[in-house]
């Protein structure tokens, strides 16, 4: 259900009255200008990912150069390597097997 | 319009799709049509002629999406043009209106101008307003425009029987006061 209101009209559209509306080239060229819209969007979206990937990949790229540089060897042999501290590797008697380090200054 | 004219027209529907120039052809063919239709449901002119220009940038805009299913190309061009007064009337929030001509009405109601008399249009025109909005735009599109179930189906997007179910609901209506010269 709607509501509508009914009109009745005596006098029917004329042809030449409703060429006064009728205009391709205007529709035409709203159309051209439309479709260039379009494609100039398409780029800036095209250009944003571009971007996007760029960035995602230079960020990964410095992840991995920055875990390339760090120092492979295991973290006991790190701490051990230091020469005016004697350390000792020692097993917890515990029960939980943990490695704990200790460090005296020699 | 033949079946073999409608194959005719998809093969300039066809040369639309790959240039826009071509499109000017079908412009020309179903102006008036079209710009009738939307006067028909504006009852204003200068309103109208926006509309149908829109309707036709529409088409142009989405002439590639455009499928053949063996119904005129002005079914798709109603359909668009259906939708663009729909959403005129949803955003200024107006009571739609259908201009209707009153030589066609006395056509369809099989009276002469001067048996018409006022009382007769009053009550004419209270009947087509207590009728649905819905029933009304099937009403219009099967006198005025002179749409097979089919195509009416199509333009509105609804199912045949419904858009069948819908007239002969408001033909019965009508029938209880006027003379109805309208035949399947």
């Amino acid at each position: 259900m709607g509501r509508h209101e009914i009109r009745l009209r005596r006098n029917r559209m004329t042809s030449r009255r409703m060429e006064r509306h009728k205009n391709y080239q205007d529709i035409l060229r709203q159309h051209r200008q439309h479709r260039r819209g379009r494609i100039v969007k398409i780029l800036l979206y095209m250009i944003a990912l571009l971007a996007l990937i760029f960035v995602i990949y230079f960020a990964m790229h410095r992840v991995s150069e920055s875990k390339g540089t760090e120092d492979t060897r295991p973290v006991t042999a790190q701490i051990i390597s230091r020469p005016d501290i004697d350390f000792s590797l020692n097993k917890k008697e515990d029960g939980n097997k943990k490695t704990s380090a200790t460090g005296h200054l020699s | 319009m033949t079946d073999e004219e409608i194959r005719e027209e998809n093969s300039l529907v066809e040369r639309a799709k790959r240039n826009p120039e071509a499109f000017g052809k079908l412009y020309d063919k179903y102006f008036e049509g079209i710009f009738h239709f939307v006067f028909r449901r504006t009852d204003d002119e200068d309103l109208a002629g926006d509309l149908t220009s829109q309707t036709f940038l529409k088409a142009l805009q989405n002439i590639r999406k455009y499928e053949f299913k063996g119904l005129p190309f002005s079914a798709w061009l109603y359909r668009i043009a259906a939708n663009e007064v729909n959403k005129h009337y949803y955003s200024k929030k107006r009571t739609r209106v259908f201009s209707l001509e009153e030589e066609r009405i006395m056509e369809i109601f099989e009276q002469n101008d001067h048996q018409f008399t006022q009382s007769q249009i009053d009550l004419l025109v209270k009947s087509l307003n207590e009728l649905p909005t819905e029933t009304m735009e099937v009403l219009e599109m099967r006198f005025f425009e002179g749409k097979n179930f089919r195509e009416i189906s199509y333009i509105l997007n609804i199912g045949e029987s419904g858009a069948k179910m819908r007239l002969y609901r408001a033909i019965d209506k009508l029938r209880k006061n006027f003379n109805l010269n309208w035949e399947e």
